[in-house]
């Protein structure tokens, strides 16, 4: 070995020694660390909720269905073809890896708590999984097509928790947030009067739909639905099965009196009850920007007011309902809903 | 030279020494979630009755990987999980192991290692519901409905003895060989390796005996049950399920219903019937031989005489429980 080549080996030595410094390190703490980290984060986020939390749950949401006010739909193009609502719960997590649940699918689920087991794990997403029985699994079927494991996504503009599950790569066909309940007696009333909330929309007969900004209306359903005949039983069982409603509108009237609507367009979504009324996801898509999800109920009525509101952490402005916001600034966009007389 | 020969060689035992101090986490991240939950009663009950004696894991908490994509199985009902139990050893584990049947030696190291407990059915895309889940590995079986799950109801305890009959003959056939050649040759052109052919007369099925039973459709093609059209080893889980499920009675019905040909008013058609009528009893009784031959001289279990013994403790099990 000449002595030049030695040199080189010595240099390459010193590169070799010289590599692996601390300051190498992308994170200052190891997978395993961090995994059990963000493990132990989640629940102590979700323990740390002495009243626990308003789960909304809807585990198959379209927003591309019944969600464009011009598009014609014919008499046999909606019937069997509603998309799917979700529930509400009110779950308490405790240290103990238990959970006390509640859900407004009955009132009997409402005011009496199940409790069963959690598991917070983690694989590519920090998951919370519910690992025995509880209500939740009622919608674990081939209808709604839930999930007992929900990854955690982090939270959004209102600091609610974000979960989706490993059901579906695309986005939004599933709406999963967890708000903190802030006082004790919510824990048992919240989901009491979102299986009330719901009730009262699902007793309505004729439920009408007007979008409007003052005197001027986007769009008003006209269409009686709910006409409770032989022929429309499937169509009455399928709404409240399925909880999804579509209000529709003539655009084009049948010449025989009575007969339904030869062209019809409407505006449809999955709904579930909440505390203040109802809400809808994926919402009521009048267009990209009008689009109405919580509806707060007021006397016989539910009525949504859109108010603008900015976050400065994504810098956007978004519109939400005012009974949510009402620090919102004032848009004039409105929706309510209506039990319309029937003949 | 020698100078930095030297420190070469320094150098490269210092490299080689880098790594000593390294150490790996004690904890494992895969545990985390799991050492979340402490043991219960159930859980304790579950090692003592089930885990030692038999060497069976039960998984009744929901484990995401044990099922596959696109079912929709949830956890049972703790409720019912130990009375499931109970039935199954009761009136599956215990029945192999009476003197009179398998005796003690035949189970240990032939039966499952993990046992799943479902709440609900799992259909799979056809609208048929199996007594086992294909997707589980061979050493593995599962019991659906354990919501459901009455010890005193006979339809409810029919269901959950098929299933684990049916399993547990599957897992004793791929530790006891038998000649599959040969009992495949016997009904070869039925097997439809899907459930899709089965979905139309199985849709007719209201109750646990209509759809998991002997049945006549199937008995006129040779078969004993619906579920033994999917495979060679499913038709020879079937036959010893289904006998070990059903009255003597019962099983002589079938084979009357085999060799019973359908009836025509046009003479051709009727010859027709009566030829595969005849071809269907054969494929019946030849496969009855061969599964009673293969459970006498491998199981040394003579199956006529398990059946009644089977039959009797699962009437005893639904008496108990009706009191």
């Amino acid at each position: 070995m000449n002595y030049r080549r030695m040199k080189y080996c010595l240099f390459a030595l010193v590169c070799l020694l010289t590599a692996c410094t601390a300051n190498d390190d992308v994170f200052d703490k190891s997978p395993s660390q961090r995994n059990k980290e963000s493990i132990a984060d989640l629940k102590k986020e979700l323990v740390q909720a002495p009243y626990g939390w308003r789960v909304l749950y809807f585990p198959k949401t379209d927003s591309l269905l019944f969600s464009n006010p011009s598009e014609l739909i014919s008499q046999q193009a909606f019937r069997g073809r509603y998309g799917y609502g979700g529930d509400c719960y009110t779950m308490q997590f405790r240290d103990d890896n238990t959970v006390v649940m509640r859900a407004d699918y009955t009132e009997q689920t409402a005011s009496q708590p199940m409790t069963s087991e959690y598991v917070v794990g983690r694989n590519s997403f920090t998951q919370l999984t519910f690992s025995t029985y509880n209500y939740i699994h009622q919608l674990v079927n081939d209808r709604f097509e839930g999930s007992s494991d929900f990854l955690y996504m982090g939270r959004n503009e209102d600091g609610d928790l974000v979960f989706r599950t490993a059901s579906y790569l695309q986005p939004a066909r599933e709406y999963i947030v967890f708000s903190k309940l802030k006082a004790p007696e919510e824990t048992t009333s919240f989901v009491q009067k979102a299986y009330e909330n719901r009730a009262f929309f699902e007793r309505m007969k004729n439920p009408q739909l007007r979008i409007h900004r003052g005197g001027r209306t986007f769009f008003q359903s006209d269409i009686y639905i709910k006409r409770n005949v032989e022929t429309n039983q499937a169509l009455l069982k399928e709404i409240v099965a399925k909880r999804y409603y579509l209000f529709l509108f003539t655009q084009k009237k049948n010449p025989v009196p009575g007969y339904p609507a030869k062209e019809m367009t409407g505006l449809g979504s999955g709904y579930a009850g909440t505390e203040q009324g109802i809400t809808f996801r994926s919402g009521l898509r009048y267009d990209s920007k009008t689009m109405f999800f919580d509806f707060q109920r007021q006397g016989d009525r539910f009525t949504a007011e859109l108010v603008s509101v900015y976050d400065p952490m994504s810098r956007t402005t978004r519109l939400v309902s005012r009974h949510l916001h009402p620090e919102g600034e004032f848009t004039g966009l409105e929706a309510e809903i209506w039990d319309e007389p029937t003949d | 030279m020698i100078k930095i020969k030297t420190i070469l060689l320094l150098s490269a035992v210092v490299v080689l020494a880098a790594c000593d101090s390294e150490k790996l986490s004690e904890t494992s991240v895969i545990d985390e979630g799991k050492k979340q939950i402490a043991a219960t009663g159930l859980d304790k009950w579950i090692i003592e009755n089930i885990t030692v004696p038999y060497g069976i894991e039960v998984v009744y908490r929901w484990e995401k990987n044990a099922g596959s994509t696109g079912t929709f199985i949830y956890p049972p009902k703790l409720e019912n999980v130990r009375r499931v139990l109970e039935a199954v050893r009761t009136m599956g584990l215990e029945t192999y192991r009476l003197k009179e049947t398998g005796g003690e030696k035949l189970l240990p190291g032939r039966l499952p290692v993990r046992l799943y407990l479902y709440g609900g059915g799992n259909p799979d895309t056809h609208g048929v519901e199996r007594l086992d889940n294909p997707q589980l590995t061979a050493k593995e079986m599962c019991v659906y409905h354990v919501d459901d799950f009455n010890p005193a109801d006979n339809d409810k305890v029919f269901v959950l003895m098929r299933s684990v009959h049916h399993q547990l003959a599957r897992c004793l056939m791929l530790h006891i060989a038998y000649d599959r050649d040969r009992f495949s040759m016997i009904s070869g052109q039925r097997y439809t390796g899907s459930t899709e052919p089965l979905a139309a007369p199985l849709s007719y099925a209201r109750t646990g005996k209509e759809r998991f039973g002997l049945d006549s459709y199937a008995n006129k093609r040779g078969l004993y049950t619906m579920l033994g059209f999917l495979s060679p080893e499913d038709d020879f889980a079937e036959i010893i399920s289904a006998t070990l499920t059903s009255t003597p009675k019962e099983l002589y019905d079938a084979a009357v219903s085999a060799r019973t040909p359908d009836t025509d008013i046009d003479p051709e058609v009727n010859a027709r019937y009566a030829e595969e009528a005849k071809q269907a009893y054969k494929e019946f009784t030849e496969k009855q031989s061969f599964v009673d031959e293969y459970v006498l001289k491998n199981w040394h279990i003579d199956l006529k005489q398990m059946q009644v013994i089977s039959i009797r403790r699962i009437n005893a099990y639904v008496k108990q429980h009706q009191r």
